[in-house]
């Protein structure tokens, strides 16, 4: 009897156990929200929103200095003195990735993955690739100033990440020149 | 040894039941994860699965796909998931296409997951998702005196597309809010949006049944308690093998005394 008492209680435990690990694992795709990332790069009073329209002739200097421009016509920055803050979105594989990237006196400050949708390269949320951004600048010939390591399995989500590293510069440099 | 004789026959016990339990998953995981390893290889991720049921349940409503009339425009969402003006394509938009409607110069289609801000000629403004603003998952898009809402939650969101603001709540009761009723696409419009056999690859068929995202949440959560109970198989296998062995290791010495 008490043996199939203690064995009732295991299995309650163990199944309580599944489907809380089982919640806590699926939770979504959306990692930071706009103003917990405005809060990481500006602090507790983020500066107002700014609008800049990709005219065509801002993309076409954007792609001819970095490759690539998104295809949406309207970005949305933030701007306090020299620090900017860009939530841009570009495609790893098939899903669009949205990534959140602070520029501080023309260098990257912090790189952050606002939302992940792709079945596979999710590991670059972790700061041990992001952080690899910090410091970085635009090279003249439109990449970065230095190489970022790559992730195995994770190569179109890296790629992507510097593609947005890239333009963050570039727009950054546009906006406060 | 009576308290491990005990401990062991538990262990057992449960052991062979998990055990049947996983066994068809562990397989299907092992199978899956095996061809994943060499999709590139075995050309998965470059050749399409032909079973128009599965795409269906992919949320592609191919034989009779959704659409919102916007004057002589009309806005639909193919099974490719980019959202398309008449036969042009916009963007891709996450989520099921729940409604569009007309904001000032602006056309706003409306996914789930993420908010189109498209101008008349077809050319993506701005996407708004959950890590912009957008409350989610959206339900619904209408418009309160000309102004666009958002019904996210069971309640009905204002929209500032300027300051990309959704925080203020549509006053309840009395204000009329007008929706579109999703249409048919006509068929001149569809026989030039590309056929929609063409984007489910058989590494994302294996990727969805892997991770149990082919049924949903509720696939997701499901694998995750499998890969729990395969973790559980292990850690008991291991466990009875220790008792084992401790207990062949003690007989010897109680027959030698």
């Amino acid at each position: 009897m008490a043996a199939a008492r203690t064995s009732r209680r295991l299995w309650r435990a163990a199944l309580a156990a599944i489907v809380l690990m089982a919640a806590c694992s699926a939770s979504g795709e959306e990692y930071l929200g706009r103003d917990e990332f405005l809060v990481l790069a500006f602090g507790d009073k983020p500066p107002q929103m700014h609008t800049l329209w990709l005219t065509e002739e801002t993309r076409t200097a954007a792609k001819a200095a970095v490759g690539w421009v998104p295809v949406a016509l309207r970005l949305r920055y933030w701007q306090d003195g020299d620090r900017t803050a860009w939530i841009l979105e570009d495609i790893g594989r098939d899903q669009p990735i949205t990534l959140g990237i602070a520029v501080s006196d023309q260098r990257i400050e912090r790189v952050e993955v606002l939302a992940f949708r792709e079945s596979r390269g999710w590991e670059i949320r972790y700061p041990f690739f992001t952080s690899q951004f910090a410091g970085l600048t635009l090279a003249p010939d439109g990449y970065l100033s230095e190489h970022v390591d790559g992730i195995t399995g994770a190569t179109l989500s890296v790629r992507a990440v510097e593609r947005v590293a890239r333009l963050a510069l570039w727009l950054d440099a546009q906006v406060r020149s | 040894m009576r308290l491990r004789s005990r401990l062991v026959g538990l262990l057992w016990h449960w052991h062979r039941r998990v055990g049947v339990l996983a066994a068809f998953f562990a397989v299907l995981l092992a199978i899956t994860g095996i061809l994943l390893n060499h999709s590139s290889e075995l050309g998965l991720d470059r050749s399409f699965v032909d079973w128009p049921w599965l795409s269906e349940a992919y949320g592609d409503a191919a034989p009779d796909l959704p659409a919102f009339q916007l004057g002589e425009l009309w806005l639909s969402r193919a099974s490719n998931g980019r959202v398309y003006l008449n036969a042009q394509e916009v963007a891709p938009c996450s989520g099921k296409l729940v409604g569009a409607v007309q904001s000032g110069a602006l056309l706003l289609a409306a996914c789930t997951q993420e908010l189109l801000l498209i101008t008349r000629s077809g050319e993506l403004v701005e996407s708004v998702t959950a890590s912009t603003g957008l409350p989610t998952p959206l339900q619904a898009i209408g418009s309160i005196d000309s102004r666009a809402a958002l019904q996210a939650d069971g309640s009905w969101w204002l929209a500032d597309l300027d300051l990309m603001e959704f925080g203020t709540r549509a006053a309840a009761g009395g204000a009329v809010i007008s929706q579109l009723v999703p249409d048919r696409l006509p068929e001149q419009i569809r026989a030039k949006i590309p056929a929609p056999d063409q984007w489910l690859s058989w590494e994302r068929l294996l990727l969805d049944l892997h991770s149990g995202r082919l049924f949903g949440r509720m696939g997701v959560l499901w694998m995750d308690a499998v890969a729990v109970l395969l973790a559980s198989l292990a850690t008991s296998g291991t466990a009875m093998w220790w008792l084992h062995r401790r207990r062949r290791q003690l007989v010897p010495d109680v027959r030698c005394s």
